[in-house]
């Protein structure tokens, strides 16, 4: 007679064919926790350039917050109340902060060549975040609802009529550019960024160009130690 | 007549922005190329801070030691 041990099932995944089952053996295999919130890093990950990936993360969240605070107050609060000018100040800076971070970040990465080791599908997603975040601060230039956005929509409808996409993509459209704004593209940067760092702790900080491969990934290049 | 300024004051003074924000930037030109002031001074700030984070040294962890 043998006796059922639920813990040590569930540790290893079951045997069920149920789909929750299967996804949940599948996500335990591809990210454990161990991966998932790891406590170490490999002693290259010691520099400042490494920080940039993170310091994006924490302007998109101030970004997200702000933006939130401003889509239940609205442009009467935030045009004319000195909490409301705070908040709106924040927001843009947030934003200021985050493409640059980003950039600095693009480029580390681009030096590194961290699309080595199977990365590919990390770089694309960072590079998917990137375009659709230009398109998510275009259209938040667009509904300021003061003179610079109305500026900037009457000089962008030329640009994009020429190529083709004004009768579906109207910048002088300010409920459409809301929309697109507040709901789907931030939707969107949110949903690859999730993607990029699940993809991150996946395949692990990208090895230095001259490096060797080390065969346990909890070691650095020189095998001797690791960071917490 | 006192010659200290009031808290009104000293927070206008505070708060006054180093450029003024208001009117159209300044832009620069070289034949083709023409960049507004403040986007080129964006581009520098990301190139000193790429080659600090290259050049500077990151502090070690206490354990690590």
């Amino acid at each position: 007679m043998t006796t059922a041990r639920p813990d040590l099932e569930f540790e290893h995944g079951g045997s069920s064919s149920m789909w929750t089952s299967r996804l949940r053996r599948r996500w335990m295999s591809t990210l454990p926790p161990d991966k998932l919130l790891p406590d170490r890093q490999p002693a290259y990950v010691a520099s400042w350039i490494y920080v940039f990936g993170v310091l994006t993360l924490a302007a998109f969240f101030v970004i997200l917050l702000s933006g939130l605070v401003l889509s239940f107050v609205g442009p009467a609060w935030y045009h004319t109340s000195s909490a409301g000018r705070f908040i709106n100040s924040l927001h843009f800076w947030s934003v200021q902060l985050f493409f640059i971070f980003m950039v600095v970040h693009l480029w580390g990465k681009f030096w590194m060549a961290a699309w080595r080791g199977r990365r590919a599908l990390t770089w694309m997603t960072g590079v998917v975040c990137f375009l659709a975040s230009l398109g998510t601060a275009f259209t938040g230039y667009l509904v300021q609802t003061n003179f610079d956005s109305q500026w900037i929509s009457f000089e962008a409808k030329d640009g994009l009529n020429a190529v083709g996409i004004g009768a579906f993509f109207n910048v002088a459209n300010l409920g459409q550019m809301l929309l697109v704004h507040a709901c789907l593209l931030p939707l969107v940067v949110g949903v690859v960024v999730v993607w990029h760092v699940l993809l991150v702790r996946r395949h692990g900080v990208v090895t230095p160009i001259d490096a060797v491969a080390a065969t346990d990934p909890a070691q650095d290049v020189a095998g001797t130690k690791v960071v917490s | 007549m006192s010659s200290t300024i009031g808290a009104e004051e000293t927070f206008r003074v505070a708060t006054q922005p180093l450029a003024d924000v208001n009117g159209p930037a300044s832009y620069l030109g070289w034949g083709w190329l023409s960049i507004s002031v403040p986007n080129l001074i964006v581009i520098l700030v990301m190139i000193l801070l790429f080659v600090l984070a290259i050049v500077l040294p990151f502090p070690k962890d206490r354990q690590n030691r």
